[in-house]
């Protein structure tokens, strides 16, 4: 083993530095460390599928003769960590070569020492057993099995997550239809592990995939740890400083010749001896100071250092505080008589000024809530106010001042005149005028014919109800559709106006005047 | 030279190197977290089931919190989930600076992509991937994993009394004779010896005496003559 060869760079590491190393190793020759796993798993677990009729018995088989296809990986990395790179196919031909050193004990109880991948190097690498391998082992073990072993498990775990990562891969990528019949085909036999069916090649595949991607890094992992154990038992980065330091020291002793080296060696003994230490190196040569500074000064003024600048900016001059004598605890018991003194004032301030939001509350309420009735509309409650009567429904004027005196008259001059609609016309929207005006029918400007039909219904007595209904109808089918009434209908009309509304209008329109 | 750390120069010519970390310690730091979780959750049924439905509204959003922003108000504001910081770890930005909380946010929401497609699947094959031992949340915020630097990495040297060495070493050197007299107590005497006499061109001392003469240098360059 020669350290200078080697390929990482040695320094003093905690245990899951180490194996983070390990990890940047095993993914530095991860295609040989894979290949190298995974030709002899194969193999195996091939030949105990065919050979045994138990699916479950054969995979166990495989899974347990794990050391079997580690070991190998092992001595890969041990010789490519110091530069030399043996090939795959050169490793598998000297396999049973690697594989044999202490092979039963290796799968039989040491198969279950989760932290195997640190353990192994010693007898694989070292060759210790029995006693010796113990010894070492507890050495080398000290403070760093637990991380060994927990380090195990988690690759273990690792393992386990790509074997659910590929199942459940596999579900997600197929087509929705096909759910059903992978989770009762695959899923829950893969689970329940029923045996005799082609699903053990599957089975097979998954494990022998998940567990060859992680094997390269659980190997190197453990060896990593190993590796970083003996750099701090032995030394080893010292050992690669220090070869360097002296080969540093040759180089200079030729190019200072032999006469320096020797006055140095004898400045260096007087200067042991002689106490307190005479110059003895270079260390001990008194510098020149002003040479010194005015070089790093020089140094300095260059323009890659930065430059200085001066900036003016204006300041407000402070005025001395007077000293607080008191000491922080009187200054806490003033504030508090203090609050005394000034709560019950703030008190009552405050009193008056939530009595005062409240009654703006209050009024607020009542105003958004009675314009709120009025916005709803409500039939029974319209009533209760008092609403200004509209000036003009659908068109129609409806002030006191645009209708004539005698409607009924001047309705029949007009039909006389053969200006039924006209005619018409005057004798609605006199009796629109007469409800809003005089019954104080809660009529809204924006009602339709329709609407006021419905309200004198709920309002007015039947016989005017009556008339009422067949003068809206006439009105309707003038006005929409065009179609006139006879002479004979109008005439009617006009001749019963009077009956159900002249009296009341007469009676006011003599009140008004 | 294989190693895992990650070099950042500074606009100012300084050199960092980011210990970074990686999966398996990583691994460790979230199962430490999701047993601290799983205790609040125990706690946290246990009372909120005195309040009936309530309760189980109170838990579900509790949940949700916790499971969403536990990672990232720890990580924004100290650096480190509890697990985390049990397992020596820090969360920091590429260039070593300390994680911003838009960083954070986006590395713990985008757990969802990486816990997928069963418990941290492509998370994990991402970290054993990638150079920086980074996770799909760290690609995304630009973020890395380290270890937390050690406060008091200072060891004592064995007393000796303090040397000049014979001519100017440069940083590495210094380094190494000191790492060597803090580390020397670890050391077989046979194998301090062998060390030593590695340098015998510089210290012109015998053997046994050899492991004395680079105490008193490392006594000299920490403390001076």
């Amino acid at each position: 083993m020669q350290i200078d060869k080697i390929s990482a760079r040695l320094r003093l590491r905690n245990n899951w530095e180490a194996i983070d190393l390990g990890f940047s190793l095993a993914r530095q020759w991860f295609l040989r460390l894979w290949l190298l796993w995974l030709v002899p798993a194969t193999i195996v677990t091939a030949l105990s599928l065919s050979l045994i009729d138990s699916v479950l018995l054969a995979l166990v088989v495989a899974w347990w003769l794990q050391p079997l296809y580690e070991r190998p990986l092992l001595h890969f990395l041990s010789r490519a960590l110091f530069g030399e790179y043996p090939s795959v196919r050169r490793e598998l031909r000297h396999y049973w070569q690697l594989v044999k050193p202490q092979l039963l004990v290796t799968i039989l109880w040491r198969r279950f020492h989760p932290g195997r991948s640190f353990v192994e190097p010693v007898a694989l690498l070292e060759g210790l057993k029995g006693k010796a391998r113990s010894q070492r082992l507890s050495v080398l073990g000290l403070g760093t099995s637990g991380t060994a072993i927990w380090f195990g498990l988690l690759c273990w775990l690792f393992g386990r997550t790509l074997d659910g990562s590929q199942i459940t891969l596999l579900y997600m990528l197929l087509p929705e239809e096909l759910n059903l019949w992978f989770m009762e085909n695959i899923a829950s036999r893969l689970l329940s592990w029923q045996q005799g069916e082609d699903l053990h090649w599957l089975a097979a595949l998954v494990w022998l995939t998940s567990t060859s991607l992680v094997a390269p890094f659980f190997i190197a992992g453990g060896f990593a740890l190993y590796l970083s154990r003996r750099t701090r038992l032995e030394g080893w980065d010292i050992e690669l400083a220090f070869r360097r330091m002296a080969n540093r020291q040759q180089k200079r002793a030729a190019n200072g010749g032999k006469a320096g080296a020797a006055l140095a060696l004898t400045l260096c003994l007087c200067g042991a001896l002689l106490a307190p230490p005479a110059p003895a190196s270079e260390y001990s040569k008194t510098p020149d100071l002003q040479a010194d500074k005015t070089l790093a000064e020089e140094i300095a003024a260059q323009p890659e250092f930065g430059e200085l600048e001066t900036r003016e900016v204006w300041r407000p001059i402070e005025k001395e505080k007077p000293k607080a004598e008191r000491n922080w605890f009187e200054k806490l018991r003033g504030f508090f008589e203090w609050l005394e003194k000034v709560l019950p004032a703030l008190g009552l301030f405050l009193k008056v000024v939530i009595v005062l939001l409240l009654v703006a509350l209050i009024v607020w309420l009542i105003i958004r809530f009675t314009s709120w009735l009025d916005w709803l509309n409500l039939p029974g409650k319209g009533k209760r106010r008092k609403q200004t009567p509209p000036s003009s429904l659908f068109g129609l004027e409806l002030g006191r001042e645009s209708l004539p005196d005698d409607v009924a008259a001047s309705a029949l001059k007009l039909l006389e005149n053969d200006h039924i609609r006209e005619a018409i016309s005057l004798l609605f929207r006199a009796a629109l005028s007469h409800m809003v005006h005089h019954s104080e029918l809660p009529i809204s400007d924006s009602s339709t014919e329709g609407e006021c039909l419905r309200l004198a219904e709920r309002h007015r007595p039947a016989s005017e109800l009556g008339y009422f209904r067949r003068l809206t109808d006439t009105w309707l089918l003038l006005a929409y559709a065009h179609q006139p009434p006879s002479a004979e209908h109008t005439r009617e009309l006009c001749q019963n106006w009077a009956q159900h509304y002249r009296d009341e209008r007469s009676a006011e329109s003599g009140s008004v005047s | 030279m294989i190693d895992t750390l990650r070099h950042y120069e500074t606009p100012e010519g300084i050199e960092l190197k980011l210990p970074l970390a990686g999966p398996a310690v990583r691994a460790s730091a979230w199962l430490i977290d999701i047993l601290i979780r799983s205790a609040i959750y125990l706690i946290a049924w246990w009372i909120l089931s005195f309040l009936g439905k309530v309760g189980r509204g109170g838990f579900l959003l509790m949940a949700f919190l916790l499971e969403w922003f536990y990672p990232v108000v720890f990580e924004a504001i100290r650096g480190a989930t509890p697990g985390k910081k049990v397992m020596g770890l820090l969360v920091c930005q590429d260039n070593g600076t300390p994680l911003s909380w838009s960083a954070s946010l986006l590395r713990n929401l985008l757990r969802v992509v990486d816990f997928l497609p069963f418990f941290y699947g492509f998370g994990l094959l991402s970290t054993l991937l990638n150079r920086d031992f980074k996770r799909l949340g760290d690609l995304a915020a630009g973020t890395v994993v380290v270890y937390a630097p050690d406060k008091n990495s200072e060891k004592p040297l064995p007393e000796q009394k303090p040397l000049p060495p014979p001519y100017p070493l440069d940083l590495t050197e210094q380094q190494a004779i000191t790492n060597f007299a803090e580390r020397s107590s670890s050391f077989s005497d046979a194998r301090a010896r062998e060390l030593a006499s590695l340098l015998a061109p510089m210290t012109q001392a015998p053997a046994e005496k050899a492991t004395n003469t680079l105490h008193g240098y490392a006594q000299w360059l920490r403390k001076g003559g």
